[in-house]
């Protein structure tokens, strides 16, 4: 693998101000600012957070809730702004933080990809490129051209995913999707991350699962409270998560 | 982008109602009667044609004041998609007034066949109506963008600006005319961008003659003025968007 970094990322922070989170109305806003100050609550998302992600490379961010990792993870997509630090993405990004972004129940299930494609920055004929495989991966031929409403959840999360492995490309950053579908699926879904690695692009993986991380060689960045606690070989930092796990689960118990 | 979202857009406000693509027709329809009704005895001998230029005032009107109103949300709207993508959010207030453009497009067509059946004929000066509807749609795009950045984050612009089309119905000549009031109260009437569109569209429509330049000119200044103050400050306070929904 080529030291080529895609992502890289100094002292990257965010704070949110949660004290304004509300909106105000015109009125308050006024007394506010009449009164000189705003009401004002931080909250650390993430601090210091220090990686280096090179191209082809599987990262899996891994840390309990509320850690931090999808902030991470919408900052890197220039989804959201950070507060300090810097951080460099190279490429294009795509983004997979929720299965079935987009689709409208009212509408059939092609007119749901073709939107899909458009929100994605697709164009209709790339679209039509990619409906075959799409069609072919969900296994929902004969449906396709039913109301979304029509189908099963199950269905619903086939389509999302077969849509999205079908429109990704350069650096993909997923967030905890993948736990759907019968085995069958779920294996068919692996085989579509491993497809996407072997085309060399990088992925950025938030995980709960555990056993995903065993399956692939790369690294793992572990958050918590929005410090970066380990940053490395996969293996380690995993061994390293599960360990701090056990640990709170014992001091749970006593 | 603009144009799917656009179309999604509209098609979800229809759909579930048989007549959903009359509907949009009929609302215009069924005010200009309600409106035609009760003032026709007492504007009529007074302006000439005028259902038609009640018709015409209430149509342009309608598109300034729905293409608007639906920027205020416009961001809310479309929360989840900004929360996962990333995407210019200049899009979504592009797709919120072509929505609204769709409509108004086809109330021009009622609008047009209204104009042939009366007139009896429509002019070459016809052609006239496009750069005016683009002048038109420059306003509303301008009024919009400052809208949807304050929507995000006061709660209450939807209120206020609720009132302010309320109340701009009535200080726009719809269903009256200009001569009506004092010089002074026509000055004021005057500021209003609206006032001279719809006086441009009826110079046109009516008038069988050139719209005057001259306010026409104001509204494309005040909407230039409007535009880069509003796109400046959407495109400032973008990036917080996604903490705010």
């Amino acid at each position: 693998m080529t030291m080529d970094p895609v992502i890289e990322t100094k002292n990257l922070s965010k704070i949110f101000n949660i004290g304004t989170r509300e909106r105000l109305t015109l009125f308050s806003d006024l007394r506010y600012r009449l009164s000189g100050e705003y009401p004002k609550r931080e909250l650390r998302a993430l601090s210091d957070i220090n990686i280096k992600v090179n191209k082809g490379e599987m990262v899996a961010i891994i840390g309990p809730n509320g850690a931090g990792k999808t902030t991470l993870l919408r900052i890197l997509a220039g989804i959201m702004a950070h507060t300090a630090g810097s951080y460099m993405v190279k490429g294009e990004v795509s983004c997979v933080f929720e299965l079935g972004l987009g689709f409208n129940p009212r509408f059939t299930a092609i007119e749901n990809v073709y939107l899909y494609g458009a929100l994605h920055g697709l164009t209709r004929r790339e679209m039509d490129l990619k409906l075959p495989s799409i069609i072919n991966f969900s296994e929902l031929g004969d449906f396709m051209g039913a109301k979304l409403s029509e189908f099963s959840s199950g269905m619903r999360a086939r389509l999302a995913f077969a849509t999205v492995i079908e429109t990704l490309q350069g650096i993909v950053m997923i967030d905890e999707i993948l736990a759907v579908g019968d085995v069958s699926f779920q294996d068919k879904c692996a085989g579509a991350i491993d497809g996407i690695l072997e085309k060399g692009n990088t992925i950025l993986y938030i995980t709960h699962g555990l056993d995903v991380l065993r399956k692939y060689n790369g690294k793992a960045l572990y958050i918590d409270g929005g410090n970066q606690i380990a940053y490395g070989d996969m293996k380690e930092v995993a061994g390293l998560y599960e360990r701090d796990v056990s640990q709170k689960k014992k001091d749970l118990c006593e | 982008m603009i144009w799917s979202l656009a179309v999604a857009d509209y098609k979800m406000r229809d759909q579930g109602t048989i007549l959903g693509f009359l509907w949009t027709l009929l609302h215009p329809l069924i005010y200009f009667l309600v409106l035609y009704g009760l003032f026709v005895k007492w504007m009529g001998p007074h302006i000439s044609d005028f259902p038609l230029y009640l018709i015409i005032g209430f149509i342009q009107w309608n598109f300034f004041a729905s293409g608007t109103t639906s920027a205020i949300m416009c961001i809310f709207r479309y929360g989840n998609y900004i929360k996962s993508i990333n995407f210019p959010k200049s899009v979504l207030v592009f797709s919120s007034v072509l929505s609204a453009l769709f409509i108004h497009l086809l109330e021009l067509l009622v609008l047009i066949i209204f104009w042939f059946i009366i007139k009896g004929h429509v002019g070459f000066k016809a052609v006239l109506l496009i750069p005016l509807l683009l002048v038109n749609i420059y306003l509303v795009l301008s009024v919009s963008f400052i809208l949807a950045t304050l929507g995000v984050y006061f709660m209450d612009i939807s209120r206020i600006w609720g009132i302010f089309m309320n109340i701009g119905i009535f200080i726009t000549p719809i269903f009256y005319s200009m001569d009506m009031l004092s010089p002074a109260k026509q000055k004021i009437i005057l500021l209003n961008p609206m006032t001279h569109i719809i006086k441009a569209t009826r110079d046109i429509m009516i008038g069988n003659t050139y719209p005057e330049l001259s306010g026409l000119f104001y509204v494309f200044l005040l909407s230039s003025v409007l535009l880069v103050t509003g796109y400046k400050m959407f495109k400032a306070k973008e990036g917080c968007f996604v903490e705010k929904i």
